[in-house]
């Protein structure tokens, strides 16, 4: 089943890939990641453990302001822009040109939505 | 420094508290397990019957204790949260042979491919209906020039100088 | 050095159609100056985000090979959040969750464009 789950997010992946996307990942809180999928383009280290968890943290730290619950954070970069979708307990991150068009790649939330839901269940909150 | 839990490690009352000091230790099981023994130790015998308000005791500021730890902000945990490799590798293991397990419904990997008009019943009538009136389309263009000039003017209204030139002598 | 009168003006210019404070901040967290409703609340967003801000610049730095972060984006339940770095110093728009993120965005950058050159000014003096 991960092929077909994998073979979605490449899907994905392919049809964003023009839009300036490079790589999304769902991960746990810890950054352990349930799929990932990436092109060439993509830094070696942009998609490590180490890297992928501080954005767990991050959130966390988010949800203390006082504002809510923390749903999404984006980073820009010089080149690269980084999206966080906080999908507790899981993170869907997602890697790309910091060209490419953010509002169309926010709208990638409600397209994955599903999918994350129901691997959600996999790990403990 | 005075909060619930300085007495629960005595080695912090002899050492001065400093910015990486942790205020909390873990609330999950320290505070339970550490208030069990300071009861035992204050009270001497515990006696039966006051053992059940001790336990709503404990549970209250167990709760107290957790709301706390919840609102606490490590702020130097952020950057040095790194599972050990053996856990990772274990971990990413497991998640990949539950994924091959979880039932995905085909529903939900099926890519959709959109179709325009497809609540649309009577498509014919519609394309050939006549099109929007030029009134109309002139609006929308100049409604939509002006929000692109008003956007590229967002800017800061000069009024007085920021910078006070300190003057010599 | 800066009127901070002036300065405290200048940021209260953006605190319209939903944008609720506006901020400087250095890169520890200390409020340089505000201007907005509620107070403690800026402080208390200034200090999370600031450290959100050095982490991620920092890591930027070592996973993506990236040297600068120019942008940060938070959407939470009750608010968004976005950060720029003016100089040396980091600058923080606080809005309603019904504000739309480009507004927000948009209004960060006329402002960080603005206290660019008077901030640069004074940092090198």
């Amino acid at each position: 089943m991960i092929e077909d789950a994998t073979s979605y997010m490449q899907s994905v992946l392919e049809s964003y890939r023009k839009d300036g996307l490079h790589a999304i990942a769902v991960t746990d809180r810890d950054g352990v990641p349930l799929l990932k999928v990436a092109d060439a383009e993509i830094p070696e280290h942009a998609l490590r453990q180490n890297f992928l968890s501080t954005f767990g943290m991050a959130t966390d730290q988010a949800n203390k302001l006082g504002i809510g619950k923390n749903k999404l954070m984006v980073f820009a970069y010089s080149n690269i822009q980084i999206i966080l979708f906080n999908k507790h307990p899981l993170l869907v991150t997602l890697i790309a040109s910091v060209n490419a068009n953010t509002g169309l790649l926010l709208k990638l939330e409600e397209q994955l939505h599903s999918l994350v839901s129901c691997i959600s269940s996999l790990v403990d909150a | 420094m005075g909060c619930c839990c300085s007495t629960e490690d005595s080695s912090s009352l002899q050492d001065e508290p400093n910015a990486h000091t942790r205020l909390l230790q873990d609330p999950v099981s320290n505070s339970y397990q550490t208030g069990l023994n300071n009861s035992a130790n204050e009270y001497g015998n515990s006696y039966g019957n006051s053992v059940a308000q001790k336990t709503d005791d404990q549970s209250a500021q167990y709760k107290v204790l957790q709301q706390i730890a919840n609102k606490v902000i490590d702020v130097g945990a952020l950057d040095c949260q790194t599972l050990e490799e053996h856990e990772y590798a274990e971990r990413a293991r497991v998640y990949a042979q539950s994924i091959n397990k979880i039932h995905i419904p085909q529903s939900i990997l099926r890519k959709k491919k959109p179709f325009l008009l497809m609540d649309v019943s009577n498509a014919e009538r519609i394309l050939s209906a006549p099109p929007i009136s030029q009134a109309d389309y002139n609006l929308m263009t100049a409604a939509t020039e002006n929000l692109s000039s008003a956007y590229h003017t967002i800017q800061v209204t000069h009024t007085k100088d920021l910078v006070v030139s300190l003057g010599k002598g | 050095m800066l009127k901070p009168k002036t300065l405290s003006q200048i940021l209260g210019e953006a605190n319209t159609g939903g944008i609720q404070s506006t901020l400087l901040l250095n890169s520890t967290g200390a409020l340089l100056s505000y201007s907005g409703k509620g107070e403690g609340d800026g402080q208390v967003i200034a200090a999370i985000v600031s450290n959100i801000w050095s982490v991620y610049e920092e890591s930027g730095q070592s996973a993506l090979l990236e040297d600068k972060l120019n942008f940060l984006l938070l959407d939470c339940e009750n608010g968004r959040v976005c950060v720029t770095r003016v100089a040396d110093v980091l600058l923080c728009l606080y809005a309603e969750p019904w504000v739309g993120l480009g507004i927000l965005k948009t209004k960060a950058e006329a402002l960080a464009q603005y206290l660019d050159e008077p901030i640069h000014h004074i940092a090198s003096s």
